[in-house]
């Protein structure tokens, strides 16, 4: 894999946090962005990570990598995220030679990480139960360069089951009815022993599942969700009250000195405005003595303390699905 | 054909093999020698009978060996069954707590039961029949019940080959020593790394070698080179995992042992040559750390040559001023990812990232992980869930 863009590469173009934009290279083609047009004969022969300027800004040519690409990728279904992908391969063994099963295809964000971690050994079977999300995946996976390592089918696996036998070290599945799938799973995995995950947004679904998977000697049961929370950075402005009596407890000298000064500026102006309440002449009074102190002891403005700060996110994803893991050994 | 012999023959258990093996809720990693046995709660545990066996086998303690025993044999002991609601109560308005009045049978006459060699099937159901509150539990209760007496008298152990799964799992319970890095996080490491078959990395980690090896799992080999970073006096310290998983040579061929504090310090490779050679016949151990410390040598030479395309920081030694000294070592499109389990320190990291410009996609970010209880009419989230999952900066250099 070069580093280099070329004509027909498939670059994402980093605008900005949460601007992500796909294009496939092609001489002479314009693409139009925020900070001005972007001219695809300058990406080609630049390294992937270049900075690309344009009229009122830049923007980078970053690679098809699998996190980027699941914020990028053209959407024909709902799609895994992150926290639930990097759960899976985990769970589930995923590692450079294994053989695994996936149902559906959906958009291929999980297949893009599955064929990163399978990498040089092992395999993807894919399959799709739409014809055209199953094509569309399929010439993604060839514009990506990852054909060698996976097959994507266009195939009905509840009526027809995985095609294979005995082949898998792992199953995926995201289907609204995982339950039925399950006597094909247990053809489909490895005599030795395999692992399978079940993606389900409901709880019903799960339950149904979880019932199915103990009736038919799967071991090692147990569901779980995970959510990822990405914190925002701000600097945080925090302005100190000036508490008088820490002020008054400092500098009592200067009080006394203070309060000649007014008898002198009393005297000087004696047109001061009466006041009704008693207290809110102490408080001017008082102020005006905090007034004279900073006047004497300089002008000084509210002292205030800037910190860098990650606070959590106003909203933040709530629920993606429930994951189910299990084992299964035919016997 | 003989390929996937090979491959059946992996999964079987030799002799000097490292495995897991699980037992109701506790996972434990042992190692597999001929008469030598294991410790398990103070007993002593042989498991000869392991070797020539496959993954997911199930164990049970007989003499102090573990000896195989059928799966629908083992899963009739673990499993309860669905009691019959005949003989269960409705619900628990007769139920008194009267504590251990409750139960008839006394604790000696339970070991005088485990010393004449009872099965724990035979003591559980004198347990149950002497019990004054049994009859009267709703079913759900009994099985309960029943799954907490299987728990204390039943062991039955599964015997596992290691995977980076079930090492979070053995650690769930010593958490401190591997920096409460908890699963999700590890596994959301990995994937912001971008670690793959032929990545050239570097690792700077604190967790007894379970980030090393989870990466040396995921390069498999391959043409890149990892760099494990290393303080004097700690080069051993992420052996623990990296042995637990048993990766063969063509695994570790390309992981260089570096010594951390001589990076990007040219006269290092040259003072540690100046070193005047003993007159001494060298010893057999004397060789061996010799050819240790020139790997070191020469390592630290290939580190100053090598781009990197993924760095992982998650070291109990001050986070910054790792990432400041190792990141000129970055290629354009790497990635980095700094664990740390207080936000604190990597908001440091983030403000001088910022400073330095050239890096995209910054995020910290932690996560939350649940588990579920999935039973009919019993479904619920479990009690107790992890409240730490420590924090990880991730991003990506970019030109600047």
């Amino acid at each position: 894999m070069t580093n280099l863009v070329q004509e027909g590469s498939k670059v994402i173009l980093y605008l900005g946090y949460n601007n992500l934009h796909v294009i496939k290279v092609k001489t002479d083609e314009v693409y139009q962005t925020k900070f001005g047009a972007l001219k695809h004969n300058d990406l080609i022969g630049k390294e992937f990570g270049s900075k690309i300027i344009c009229a009122k800004g830049y923007v980078h040519a970053l690679p098809i990598v699998p996190e980027l690409w699941t914020l990028a990728l053209p959407h024909r279904t709902q799609i895994l995220y992150m926290a639930d992908i990097s759960l899976i391969l985990l769970e589930l063994d995923i590692k450079p030679g294994s053989i695994v099963i996936e149902a559906g295809t959906g958009s291929g964000s999980l297949s893009h990480s599955i064929i990163r971690a399978i990498r040089p050994t092992g395999h993807l079977h894919t399959f799709e139960f739409h014809e055209l999300r199953s094509k569309l995946a399929r010439n993604e996976f060839e514009e990506h360069g990852l054909s060698p390592y996976v097959t994507a089918k266009h195939r009905d696996v509840l009526a027809n089951g995985f095609e294979h036998e005995n082949i898998a070290d792992a199953v995926f599945l995201d289907l609204p009815a995982p339950w039925d799938a399950v006597k094909h799973v247990m053809k489909v995995l490895k005599k030795s022993g395999g692992r399978l995950c079940t993606f389900s947004p409901c709880i019903e679904q799960v339950q149904r599942t979880c019932q199915r998977l103990r009736a038919n000697g799967f071991e090692q049961i147990n569901t779980v969700e995970c959510l990822r929370r990405v914190h925002e950075f701000r600097y945080q402005h925090r302005t100190k009250i000036r508490f008088t009596a820490d002020q008054n407890q400092d500098q009592p000298k200067q009080e006394e000195q203070q309060q000649d000064e007014e008898e002198v500026n009393n005297i000087k102006s004696p047109k001061r405005e009466s006041m009704e309440d008693g207290e809110e002449d102490e408080e001017i009074s008082t102020n005006k003595k905090q007034k004279k102190n900073s006047e004497s002891t300089k002008r000084q403005a509210p002292e205030t303390v800037s910190t860098l700060v990650a606070n959590g996110p106003l909203v933040m994803p709530g629920h993606t699905g429930y994951l189910t893991f299990a084992y299964f050994k035919q016997e | 054909m003989s390929y996937l012999l090979g491959a059946f023959n992996m999964a079987l258990f030799k002799d000097g093999d490292h495995a897991v093996l699980t037992c109701h809720d506790r996972t434990k990693i042992v190692q597999i020698r001929k008469e030598r046995p294991i410790f398990i709660d103070k007993n002593k545990i042989f498991l000869d009978h392991l070797i020539d066996e496959c993954d997911g086998t199930y164990f049970e303690l007989k003499d102090r060996y573990l000896s195989k025993i059928k799966t629908d044999q083992a899963k009739n002991l673990i499993q309860t069954e669905e009691t019959s609601s005949d003989a269960a109560g409705q619900d628990n308005r007769d139920l008194c707590d009267e504590g251990t009045a409750n139960q008839t049978l006394q604790h000696d006459e339970i070991e005088q039961m485990k010393s004449e060699g009872a099965s724990g099937q035979t003591i559980i159901s004198q347990l149950v029949s002497k019990s004054a509150t049994f009859e009267k539990k709703t079913v759900y209760s009994q099985q309960k019940y029943l799954n907490k007496k299987k728990k204390k008298y039943i062991q039955i152990y599964q015997a596992w080959k290691p995977s980076i799964r079930l090492l979070c799992q053995a650690y769930t319970h010593d958490l401190q020593k591997i920096m409460y890095l908890r699963r999700d996080t590890l596994a959301m490491l990995l994937s912001l790394s971008n670690i793959s078959h032929d990545s050239n990395v570097a690792i700077v980690e604190s967790c007894q070698g379970l980030i090393l090896a989870s990466v040396i799992q995921r390069c498999a080999g391959g043409n890149g080179l990892i760099f494990n970073l290393t303080p004097a006096g700690e080069h051993n310290s992420t052996a623990p995992c990296c042995d637990f998983m048993d990766f063969s040579e063509e695994y570790t061929s390309n992981i260089y042992n570096i010594p951390i504090e001589n990076i990007g310090d040219i006269n290092a490779v040259e003072r540690a040559n100046q070193v005047k050679p003993s007159k001494e016949e060298p010893s057999e151990k004397m060789l061996q750390a010799q050819a240790r410390r020139q790997r070191r040598l020469d390592g630290l030479q290939l580190f100053e040559k090598t781009k990197m395309n993924s760095l992982i920081i998650a070291s109990k030694y001050d986070s910054l001023s790792i990432l400041q000294h190792v990141i000129d070592y970055m290629a354009l499109c790497s990635h980095f990812v700094v664990y740390s389990q207080s936000v604190q320190s990597l908001l440091e990291c983030y403000q001088y990232l910022k400073k330095r410009g050239g890096t995209i996609h910054v995020e910290v970010a932690d996560s939350w992980l649940r588990e579920y209880q999935i039973l009919d009419e019993r479904t619920h989230p479990f009690i107790r869930m992890s409240g730490a999952s420590g924090y990880l900066l991730s991003g990506m250099i970019v030109e600047s």
